[in-house]
Order: structure tokens, then sequence, then C-alpha cells
């Protein structure tokens, strides 16, 4: 199958999904894991991340009838709320202690046969959360889901070149505080 | 990449992320999704905010107990189960709101010809539907890609026919039967539901509703549990045809492979492509042609017209009464040449609003399309008979809806018409076909033969969207035509019945060709908004009291009427001023 095809096939797909059940279940299955994923890596906490998800697509469905766009708008679409939905998640001081502290209780109680990859996933998770939620988003969509700095210029609402400066500076900030957790600073 | 963007795309690989989707979590909430959805279709666009507060699972499970014990103890205290009464047309539309899939059967009866058509719709969404006839047939219409196209299954044949619509896109083919119900919520202000209170209908304890609309009338039953139809009936004298839908089901569980475009295992499949609509798409297999058009009036007259088509945008059309017409509408702008035989005159009409279109009657279109699918067209064979000394075969193709009602007899060499009546009140019958003849082109020039006087005249724009002024402007034209006297009645025939008796009665033998196209131009407005007005008769509340009323009579009122959506009326006084009244204040 041509992009061509794959592109009216996928437009039809969004054009059926506002009758159709199962074309929206279609849409659903295509998506899930994607949002699921991107939802995980912001919060690093699976029980979250499934109740972030859960939430972004029931909020699809309320507002699927005022989405207008073909699929690759739709994929902008969703990341958009699934960001704001971790942003407001994350956004409630109450759970983001719990989710650093529920996070740092399983990191200590786990045996650590994986070693330095525990580490490692503590160190980031730390680092990240400590940026600011759009710097977060930034980073996550660019290297965890492969988004190019346009598209994360649509999901965020800004501009390619404000993306670009932001994640510079993301990386920046995260190198630094990596660098000095290591040291123990 | 910069150095920090490989560093951490380096680090972040070397990391075990918790990040597997689970199946269990994706299942249930698939299943969530899955029940607003239904939710949703049921309760329509008025639930978002209870939807948003809905979203948390604690206000939720806390709800639903809530609901369930408020259920419980209504139960108790109303000491039983509700009987139906209190169920209102509200809670039936709740249910039907929005789209969702469902089933009926539908019997239509005609009642022209007292034929009754039954058949089951499976409606899968808007673009895919799945109809069952009696007899086994099945049509199949899938608009949800292209080429869209209807699959004709053939049981007992085990023939299928998949007929395709080229240059028509993906569109919804199924705005919904219940649409229209929806539409009684919308305008309350012309439709008035009358609560018809209880009745069994098809076995089930109903509420019944009487909806009179426009030109029918509406019935439903609903089942007093569900609120969902059980029955709708709707009779639509102007269409001369009653539709009853019954056997409903809701959601029902379809098996998608019933309305897949590809015919089950064991069919013959053949395509056909239905032509294009267009002019450019008739005009390629359009065979010039002669024939003789006779029409026979109920009153006894008859009209005899030679036809010569070498186009489907021109032709030339020459009548026993001595006229003849010649159009040319393969041009822009499209013209009239009309010739006076006798009196030697003629008149040259330039419409500078016409495009290029077709003029002449499809008859090809309509004959090999019944041929190709005659479930479509009702197509009867007649059998063989001797006609003009053709042996042909005679078919008689009522169309569905009975659109058509030709009777055709082709020679059964060639497959062309040799003859084709019409009955529709008048009959119209066609002889004499010739095909593929050279048309001398002199007989299509836009010029006046010599001998002849012209008068040329160019016909203004055509009037989109007509107002009130247009209203007002033909009740003045036809006032000065008629002496000063406003038509008895605004009916076109009846106005057309009127100027012919006039000019009878005042030995007017002519009009002039200018007279003629000011006529025109400044009726056909006039039509469209009195058609407008005439299109809704509870919503505009049109009355005209202009007949025995002279032009310039002031205190005299004529004719009023509702805007859409106004409170007050317009009113028409007999010197054309025009003046707002209340209700209260309107002539009894």
């Amino acid at each position: 199958m041509d992009n061509d095809d794959r592109t009216a096939n996928d437009g039809r797909l969004i054009a059926r999904a506002r009758s159709d059940t199962e074309a929206f279940v279609e849409l659903y299955r295509k998506y899930y894991d994607a949002i699921f994923r991107y939802c995980a890596h912001r919060l690093f906490e699976r029980t979250a991340a499934e109740d972030v998800t859960s939430e972004v697509f029931l909020r699809v469905v309320e507002k699927f009838g005022s989405f207008r766009g073909d699929e690759p708008k739709f994929r902008i679409w969703l990341y958009r709320i699934a960001t704001n939905a971790v942003n407001n998640h994350l956004r409630k001081a109450v759970r983001q202690n719990n989710l650093l502290e529920g996070a740092r209780k399983r990191m200590n109680g786990c045996d650590d046969n994986r070693g330095t990859s525990s580490e490692r996933l503590a160190l980031l998770r730390d680092a990240m959360l400590a940026l600011k939620p759009r710097y977060q988003a930034i980073v996550t969509l660019r290297f965890f889901e492969n988004l190019k700095s346009t598209e994360i210029a649509e999901v965020l609402g800004s501009s390619p070149g404000t993306v670009r400066s932001q994640m510079a500076r993301a990386l920046a900030k995260l190198r630094q505080r990596c660098v000095s957790a290591q040291k123990g600073i | 990449m910069t150095d920090d963007e490989k560093h951490f795309r380096d680090f972040i690989e070397s990391i075990e992320f918790d990040d597997i989707p689970q199946s269990g979590h994706r299942d249930r909430l698939e299943d969530d999704l899955l029940t607003v959805l239904a939710k949703r279709s049921r309760r329509g666009s008025t639930m978002k905010s209870w939807r948003t507060i809905m979203k948390n699972r604690t206000i939720r499970y806390a709800t639903a107990a809530i609901v369930l014990i408020a259920v419980a103890l209504t139960i108790y205290h109303l000491g039983g189960s509700p009987d139906g009464t209190s169920v209102t047309f509200a809670e039936v539309m709740d249910q039907i709101r929005e789209f969702r899939p469902y089933a009926y059967t539908q019997t239509t009866r005609y009642h022209h010809t007292d034929q009754i058509v039954v058949r089951r719709f499976m409606i899968l969404n808007r673009y895919q539907r799945r109809e069952e006839f009696p007899d086994g047939t099945v049509w199949i219409f899938d608009f949800s890609r292209e080429p869209v196209g209807m699959l004709q299954l053939n049981p007992d044949t085990k023939r299928a026919l998949w007929k395709t619509y080229p240059g028509t896109q993906t569109t919804e083919i199924n705005p919904d039967m219940l649409a229209i119900l929806r539409h009684f919520e919308a305008r309350p202000d012309i439709y008035k539901v009358e609560d018809r209170g209880v009745q069994e209908m098809d076995g089930r304890i109903t509420k019944c509703f009487h909806v009179p609309g426009e030109h029918n009338v509406y019935s439903l039953w609903a089942d007093i549990e569900t609120k969902l139809p059980v029955r709708i009936e709707l009779e639509h004298p102007k269409m001369g045809q009653t539709l009853i839908m019954t056997e409903f089901d809701f959601d029902p569980t379809f098996d998608k492979a019933r309305f897949n475009r590809t015919p089950p295992e064991g069919y013959t499949l053949s395509e056909y492509i239905s032509k294009g609509s267009g002019a450019s798409g008739q005009s390629m297999d359009f065979r010039p042609r002669t024939y003789t058009y006779t029409t026979l009036g109920t009153d006894g007259s008859k009209k005899v017209c030679r036809m010569l088509e070498p186009s489907i945008d021109r032709c030339r059309r020459e009548y026993d009464n001595g006229q003849t017409y010649i159009y040319d509408y393969s041009r822009h702008p499209a013209r009239t040449l009309v010739l006076d035989t006798e009196k030697k005159q003629a008149v040259l009409e330039t419409h500078p609003d016409e495009k290029r279109k077709s003029i002449n009657i499809r008859l090809l279109r309509i004959i090999e399309g019944a041929e190709a699918t005659p479930e479509s067209y009702k197509a009867e064979d007649r059998g063989t008979q001797i006609v003009d000394g053709h042996t042909t075969k005679c078919v008689y193709i009522p169309g569905m809806h009975g659109q058509y009602l030709f009777t055709v007899w082709k020679d059964v060499e060639t497959g062309l018409p040799v003859r084709i009546e019409q009955k529709r009140g008048r009959t119209l019958i066609m002889t004499d076909f010739e095909f593929d003849v050279t048309l001398d082109p002199n007989l299509f020039e836009m010029k006046a033969p010599e001998g002849y006087t012209l008068t040329e005249v160019t016909y203004p724009a055509k009037v989109a969207k007509p107002t009130e002024a247009h209203l007002i402007e033909g009740l003045r034209l036809l006032a000065r035509f008629l002496d000063g006297a406003f038509p008895k009645g605004l009916e076109f025939p009846k106005i057309q019945q009127q100027m012919r008796t006039y000019m009878q009665e005042k030995n007017v033998t002519e009009i002039s060709p200018v007279q003629l196209k000011d006529l025109r131009a400044a009726i056909e407005p006039f039509n469209k908004y009195i058609g407008r007005l005439r299109s809704s008769p509870k919503s505009f509340d049109l009355h005209y009291v202009g007949d025995g009323i002279c032009l310039g009579e002031a205190d005299t009122v004529i004719l009023w009427y509702r805007p859409e959506g106004a409170s007050s009326y317009r009113v028409i006084y007999g010197d054309l001023r025009v003046e707002d009244a209340a209700p209260e204040d309107l002539p009894k």
C-alpha cells in the first residue's frame, strides 16, 4: 500500500469512526499503545500511566465530534490531549509527591538485580520530573515517541524553532542534574 | 543531532522501562469506551457535562449507587412498576437522538397501484446498509469507500451485480429514517406531538404518539420499558404512499461479512458502471435521432411534435401548430430561436444565465438501466409484439416508485425503441424513431430564415434567492397585465388560466416577445418565493385574499404571511405597501 492509499484509508477510518463504533474501536486499538507508552515515559509509574491513558481516551470520545482533520492530525491531537492530561496529573503537588515517593519505595524495595538500569531509571525519573512539564513533554515526544520538531510544535502549539531551543535547554538541565546526582551533590 | 541529544539517546537506551502495554487494561478501557459510546448515542449531546463528572471512577460508582437506591425507593413509594402513562416523547427521543446501528422491516404501500413492497433494512452505519427482500434478493449499499456502489445478490440464479457510480464520492447514504423524528424536536412550532396514550401494539405495551406534519402524518409506538420505537407509520398522501416500520432491533450484533461488497462464494459476478449524469457523460454515447412526440391530453386534445436531436444539448422541435423551437444549450450563453412559420416571425432568446446542459430526454439511458438492473426499475417483460411492422419485445418500466411508467417496444433485432408510451394523466407517445441519422446543420442554425422578421431578447440572470420585493413586483406586474385586478389565486396554473381567459375575453391575440420576457423574468422569482411560502404552510401561514381586489386599493389587505422565525406577520395591501402586524391584528 503506498502512502496515498494509506492516507486515504486513514482519512476514511476517521470519517467512519464518527458514526461507526467499530471504526472508533479500531482507531483506539491503533493508538492505545503509543499513548500508554507516552504516559508511562512521562509518569514513570504504570498505574498512573494507565489511569491517564483512560482519561485521554474518554476525553477523545467526548471531544471527537469537534475534531476536524485526517489521521496525522488526529495523532497530533491525541498527543496534545495526552500532554495536557499528564501535565494536569503532575500539576497536583500531592499526586506528584505520591508519584515520586511511590517510585522511590518501589526502587528501594526491589532486589536490584537489574543493577545500573534501575539506578539510571531512578536518576532519569528524578531529573525529568524536576523539569518544567513543557520540557518533559518535549523530551519525551522527541526521544521516546520519535516525533519531529514540527510535530512537537503542533502538539504544544508552538514553533519548531522554539521547540528546538527548549529541547536544548531541557537536555542541558537533564545533563546537569544527572551529573550532580551521580556526584552525590 | 547534537552531542547532548546523542548522549541522552544512548542513556535512555540503556534503561529498561516499565512501558509494555498490558492487554488487561487495554481491554477494560475498550469496554469502558464502548459503554460510554453507547450511553452517549442514547443520551445525546445534552449529557456532555454529565459525562465529564462521571469520568471520575469514585463519583461514577457513588452516583450509580444513588440512582439505584432512588429508583428502588420511587418504585416502592409508587406501589409498583410504571404503567407507561408517564413515558414522554422526549424520553423516546433520548433513545434515538444520535445514530446507532439498527434494523427494521419496512412495508411500503403505494396508493395509486395498491402495490406493497416489504423489505428488511439493516443499517450498519451511515455509509453502509443491507436490504433484504422477501424473494431473497439482497441489496448491499457501500458508500464507505470509493468506488461507491451497490451489490445485488440473486440467490436463485446465484448471480451478483456490482453497480458502481463513478464520480460519486464517499457519502452518507443513511441519513437515518429516525432523523425525521428528531426533526420534530427541532421545530416544535410546526410539529405538535400528540400523546395518544398507552396502547398494545405488536404484542407489547406501548405509548403512542401522533405527529401531524406538513404534508403527512406520523404515528409512533414506543415500548414503555425501553422507550424505543416498536412501530412507526408514515402516511404521505402527497407522495401517494404509506410507510410502516416494524420489527426494530437496536444495536444488533451485525455480522460485518453481510455488508461485504464482494459476493459470497458460488455467485457469478458481473459489473455495471452507472453512466454519469452530467452532459458530457451523456453526450459521449448520445446517438443522433429523430422521432415523433405526441401528447394526448385528458381533455381529448392532441399535440404532435417532430423532434430532431443531433446531440444531447441541441434540438429542433417542430410543432403541428406551425411553431418551431430550436434550442442550443451546447455553448454559453444558451439560446432559443422561436419560429412562427405562418407569420414569418422569429424571436431569438438569449439566456446568459443558462450554461451548457442536456436538454433531451434520456431515453436510452433509462432503457439500458432497466435492462441492466430490472429489479431497480421493476421492469416487466410483456412478451413479443408486432408494432409498426417491427417484431418487438415489450417491456413495462414503472420504476421503483412509479416515477417512469414507461412501456417500451424494442426491435428484437436492433434493441432500439420502436415505440415508447408513458401514461400519467396525459399520454405521451414516441414513435417513428430513427437513430444515427445525419441531420442538416442548417436546421439548427440560430438565425432567422430569409423573409422572417427577427426580434432579439436577452433574459436577465435568474434570481437565486428571491425576496419579498420579488413577490410584490410579481403581484404588480400580474395586476397590470390583468387590467388592474389581482390574480384569483397564487397557484401558477390558476394564474396561467386566468391570463389565458383574460386574453380571450379582451381579444388579445399575442404578447410581444419583450412583454413575454418581462413577464417571465418577474414571474420566475415570484413563483419561487410563493413556492417557498407554500412549502411550509404551518410555518409561514400564508393567506391570500386578493381575488376581486384591484391594484391601488390602499385600505384592503390582499396577503399576509409570517416570515421564518418571526412572531409578527407581514401584511401586503392593495397598493402593495407592506406593514408588520401582530397575530391578533390580522384580518379575520
